[in-house]
């Protein structure tokens, strides 16, 4: 499993009744985009290099040759997926009405965002959960655009 | 591409143009991943049907890649005045890159644009992003009505802890209220 804690307080707290909903539609929206970005091959972690690093070459030979064919796997994109049970085990809680954790599960989460999968310990970066990491603006301006809007329809 | 870097303090400049460049390269990605350009006005025919099932299992969004390694060389250099984005010579892919741009003239591909030409510009969400990004990093006092915006990404990603609240008050009140 990964996780990361996220603290909203000082960002919606500030608009009183909008935090309660505003922690749990953060989370809807952050694990929406979290889950667009690994799907499209991208990490969700700022200065991550963007795209994940490419599959190995036995990987590769291994989808060619139809190995995984009943999973429709493909070279591209590098989107950490083939049953789909890795990203179908995001979570979240609303720890406050302010605060919520996100991550993943499955303990395949692990192995990518720390370990390093394969022989070779390939690392692609599924959650910041390193001091002084983020997610990328990418995300960032989506789940604050939605919030956004989302407050400006409470306060109408 | 040039930016408006003059109400950021000088030590603050390479920052603010590196994560410029990391969101527009991410943002050219997240367009062309849905088949679409990230220039205004561009728009992407889908594949051809032949093509898409001989060499991409039938799946006809144009997202420009096969093997990967050309949008695996897109990437962005800081200059004085701002970013250069693009697929450059050394990645030995510009020739694959012009193919689909055509900036050359030359291509007999499809016309898919992803980087603009110099009378083009991407598109209105992909600008709107860049200002929010420069804003944080602007002077308290350049930054509007708003003093919300006064903290930054910057000192919010140094939090032990991961927060993003500091994060993304920017994006929410400065939206909100600006």
């Amino acid at each position: 499993m990964a996780s990361v804690k996220v603290d909203f307080s000082s960002a919606i707290g500030q608009i009183g009744e909008f935090s309660k909903a505003g922690a749990k539609i953060a989370a809807e929206e952050l694990k929406k985009e979290i889950v667009i970005e690994i799907s499209e091959g991208r990490s969700p972690v700022k200065s991550q290099g963007g795209r994940f690093q490419g599959y190995s070459p036995i990987y590769k030979t291994a989808i060619d040759n139809g190995r995984y064919s009943n999973f429709n796997k493909r070279k591209r994109p590098v989107n950490l997926k083939l049953t789909g049970r890795l990203l179908r085990s995001i979570f979240s809680d609303v720890i406050s009405s302010s605060k919520i954790r996100i991550g993943f599960a499955d303990q395949l989460a692990d192995i990518h965002n720390r370990e390093g999968a394969g022989k070779s310990k390939v690392v692609r970066r599924m959650l910041p959960t390193n001091q002084g990491e983020t997610f990328t603006d990418t995300i960032l301006f989506r789940v604050g655009t939605k919030l956004s809007r989302l407050a400006k329809k409470i306060f109408r | 591409m040039s930016l408006d870097l003059s109400k950021i303090p000088s030590e603050s400049r390479d920052q603010a143009k590196s994560d410029v460049g990391e969101f527009v390269v991410n943002e050219i990605l997240r367009s062309l991943s849905s088949g679409t350009s990230p220039v205004k006005g561009q728009t992407f025919d889908k594949l051809n049907a032949a093509y898409a099932d001989e060499m991409k299992g039938g799946y006809r969004t144009p997202n420009l890649e096969l093997e990967g390694d050309m949008l695996d060389a897109l990437t962005f250099e800081t200059t004085s005045s701002g970013i250069t984005v693009g697929i450059f010579e050394d990645s030995g892919q510009a020739d694959k890159a012009d193919g689909h741009n055509n900036f050359s003239g030359k291509s007999k591909l499809p016309l898919r644009r992803f980087i603009p030409k110099s009378d083009e510009e991407f598109k209105g969400s992909i600008n709107t992003g860049v200002r929010q990004i420069l804003n944080r990093y602007k002077r308290a006092d350049d930054k509007g009505s708003s003093s919300f915006e006064a903290l930054s990404l910057a000192s919010a990603a140094l939090e032990p802890d991961l927060t993003i609240d500091d994060i993304l008050k920017p994006f929410l009140l400065g939206d909100l209220f600006g």
